[in-house]
């Protein structure tokens, strides 16, 4: 053999030195190969001494050679031990994203889901903090456990950002944050895990969504609960609505046959007139029923004025009998956008309200458009009463039945039904004698094109 | 249908027995022979039995309810139906229509109310109107000549006015839905919305309704369409 062979089979021992034992071995059997090499290999063989000069560069040579060696076979053993690890943790967090999505899918399954979560990343300890309204809520403590008061989390979860806390044998306390976008929800405390950072942060990832998740549940078990109970009013109402309008039009048809036999026509009109005011009511009633229970949602359309005030006087025809009402709509007035029903509705009790308040002289209904805001239309309801009393003017400023009485009662339901479709109602004095009430509502868009 | 019957007979289903007596006992009073069942299925046994000039049903009924009836009543001909509904459930009302309903009242309603809408459509189906001038309290529109006079003067109309203007005059007395309008008069084009049909209404009932305030000839039907509401003179 001659002293290169010699050198080559040295550099395939470092080589494999580096490749199974790391660096430091590498470098120790660098050193030991060149003391060999020199020693047993060359002249004079059997002593420390070098003879020719070329052989100290031999030597030399030989020494660079095995530490590049020991250095490139040494980091390479690293990368794969890199690559293999996270290949574990990878399949950790698979398994561990698994068994969150499958296994938890239901509502108090937090706990469960730290805790796979902790197995995963080999923790020896900790657990799933809440903060609900900024009190924090332990949800799972294992092992050395998490304490509610450890001014960490709270850190943690303002910063929105992980913390590290070196602990016992080389291994870190974590503190994540539990956050989808946005703002954290909780903290994730894993104590005592030698797991990558990265592995760490997708493990929180998914703790934060399992939190996502179950708050989604929790809302949409609400919302199902919510839809339950509306749907149980929405029919609630329709049979009120319908069993208590029925006995009033088997009245109203027996009223109107009764009318015609001889010597009841006083005081079967009286009847009658009573009929169709607790007519009304009940409507006013069940609207405002309606609305209190979330279920009704106006339906605006673009509606003439004039129709609405037709359709008004035709729903008091016992209440006006014998009255005049003069009507006028200002020749630029635009189409209202308005809930058409409840419209007529609030306009048939102002002008009630009215022909009441003055039982006699003739009673107005006008529109006009808003002088103050183009968007808007004014309907107004005229008397020559006495005026607005002061109680009544609180009671409608304020849309709360007050000491007003009946009127109050009457103006409250008409304030909420005008609110709910964007409009308002104002008890004004006339000028030259009487009341105002004045009801404002949107106007439709006026679309001036003429479509073909 | 039969129109040799001297008074025109009307089937009334309703399931509350006091309206159902008390609507029976108006019509007769009013000179029509009544007939009463108390639910939808009764009722077509009974329409297919009586052939009845008019049908007025309820449409709210625990045994087959007032929209099958319709549907039935429908597809056997073209007896004017009048449905009873109930405020707030205009849902209701313009699926009826869409069934084949030819008009509503709507619950409480007054004796004199029902009445007059039974009139309108005994009368509007026994005269389906094919008349060149279309005759009213102060309005004539002329078919043929495409003239139009309203209190004595000649209003010029577009031809999309004059046929609106035509479809519910010839329909006087029933509400017609703005989906009725659309398919008529633009023959159903795509795209043509509401609000086009609302404009055209409006510049229409400028030009012809003396009085902006007290629309005397088309007023709206909330949520549903249009009617003309003025009585035809007798040709």
């Amino acid at each position: 053999m001659n002293l290169t062979t010699i050198g080559f089979v040295f550099l395939v021992v470092v080589l494999l030195a580096a490749l199974r034992l790391g660096l430091a071995a590498a470098m120790l059997a660098s050193l030991g190969a060149t003391a060999c090499y020199n020693y047993f290999f060359l002249p004079p063989v059997g002593t420390w001494t070098i003879a020719a000069p070329a052989n100290w560069v031999a030597l030399a040579t030989f020494l660079l050679a095995s530490v590049v060696v020991s250095r490139l076979a040494a980091r390479e053993k690293r990368r794969a031990e890199d690559a293999e690890a996270r290949r574990t943790e990878m399949e950790a967090l698979y398994g561990l994203s698994i068994d969150l999505f499958a296994a938890t899918n239901r509502i108090g399954a937090l706990g469960d889901a730290a805790g796979r979560a902790l197995r995963t990343m080999g923790a020896s300890g900790g657990g799933l903090v809440l903060f609900r309204d900024g009190e924090p809520e332990v949800i799972t403590s294992l092992g050395s456990g998490i304490d509610a008061a450890d001014p960490l989390l709270a850190g943690v979860m303002r910063a929105s950002e992980a913390a590290e806390l070196p602990a016992e044998g080389g291994t870190r306390d974590v503190y994540l944050p539990l956050a989808v976008g946005g703002r954290a929800s909780g903290v994730l405390v894993i104590r005592g895990t030698r797991a990558e950072r990265n592995a760490l942060a997708s493990a929180g990832r998914l703790v934060a969504l399992a939190v996502e998740r179950e708050r989604f549940l929790a809302e949409s078990a609400h919302l199902d609960a919510l839809k339950e109970s509306d749907a149980l009013k929405t029919s609630l109402l329709r049979a009120v609505s319908h069993d208590l309008r029925t006995p009033i039009t088997s009245i109203r048809l027996g009223l109107d046959r009764l009318k015609r036999s001889p010597g009841a026509a006083g005081i079967v009109e009286d009847v009658a007139r009573e009929t169709e005011t607790l007519s009304r009511r009940i409507d006013n009633l069940l609207a405002m029923a309606r609305l209190d229970a979330g279920t009704f949602v106006p339906r605006p359309e673009p509606t003439p004025a004039a129709d609405l005030f037709r359709a008004t006087l035709d729903a008091l025809p016992l209440a006006l009998a014998g009255r005049t009402v003069d009507v006028s709509v200002a020749q630029e007035t635009p189409d209202l956008l308005v809930d058409p029903a409840l419209a007529v509705e609030i306009l048939a009790n102002l002008l009630e309200n009215a022909s009441r308040a003055a039982p006699s002289g003739a009673l107005a209904l006008a529109a006009e458009p808003s002088p103050r805001d183009a968007a808007r239309v004014r309907l107004d309801v005229l008397d020559r009463g006495p005026g607005v009393s002061p109680a009544v003017k609180r009671a409608a400023a304020v849309a709360v039945p007050g000491d007003a009485g009946r009127a109050g009662l009457g103006l409250a339901i008409c304030q909420a039904l005008a609110r709910a479709m964007g409009g308002s109602i104002a008890l004004l004095d006339r000028p030259d004698g009487g009341t105002i009430a004045r009801l404002e509502v949107p106007a439709a868009a006026t679309s001036g094109d003429e479509v073909a | 249908m039969s129109r040799a019957r001297a008074t025109a007979r009307i089937l009334v289903v309703d399931d509350d027995p006091a309206i159902r007596r008390a609507l029976a006992a108006e019509l007769a009073t009013s000179g029509y022979e009544a007939l009463e069942a108390a639910d939808g299925a009764e009722g077509f046994r009974l329409f297919e039995g009586t052939e009845p000039d008019l049908v007025l049903t309820d449409l709210a009924m625990p045994v087959a309810d007032g929209f099958d009836l319709v549907r039935r009543v429908r597809r056997a001909g073209a007896t004017p139906i009048v449905v009873l509904s109930v405020r707030g459930s205009e849902a209701d009302k313009v699926r009826a229509l869409d069934l084949g309903a030819d008009d509503f009242v709507v619950k409480p309603f007054s004796v004199q109310e029902l009445l007059a809408r039974v009139r309108a459509q005994l009368r509007r189906h026994g005269d389906e109107t094919t008349r060149g001038v279309l005759e009213f309290p102060g309005l004539s529109i002329d078919r043929e000549r495409r003239r139009v006079v309203s209190g004595g003067h000649e209003v010029k109309l577009t031809p999309t006015e004059l046929a609106i203007l035509e479809l519910l005059a010839t329909q006087a007395g029933k509400p017609v839905t703005i989906r009725q309008i659309i398919g008529r008069v633009w023959h159903g084009a795509p795209g043509t919305s509401p609000d086009a049909v609302r404009v055209h209404v409006g510049s229409l009932r400028k030009k012809i309704e003396p009085d902006p305030a007290r629309p005397r000839y088309v007023v709206t039907e909330p949520w549903v369409g249009y009617r003309f509401v003025a009585e035809p003179l007798a040709p």
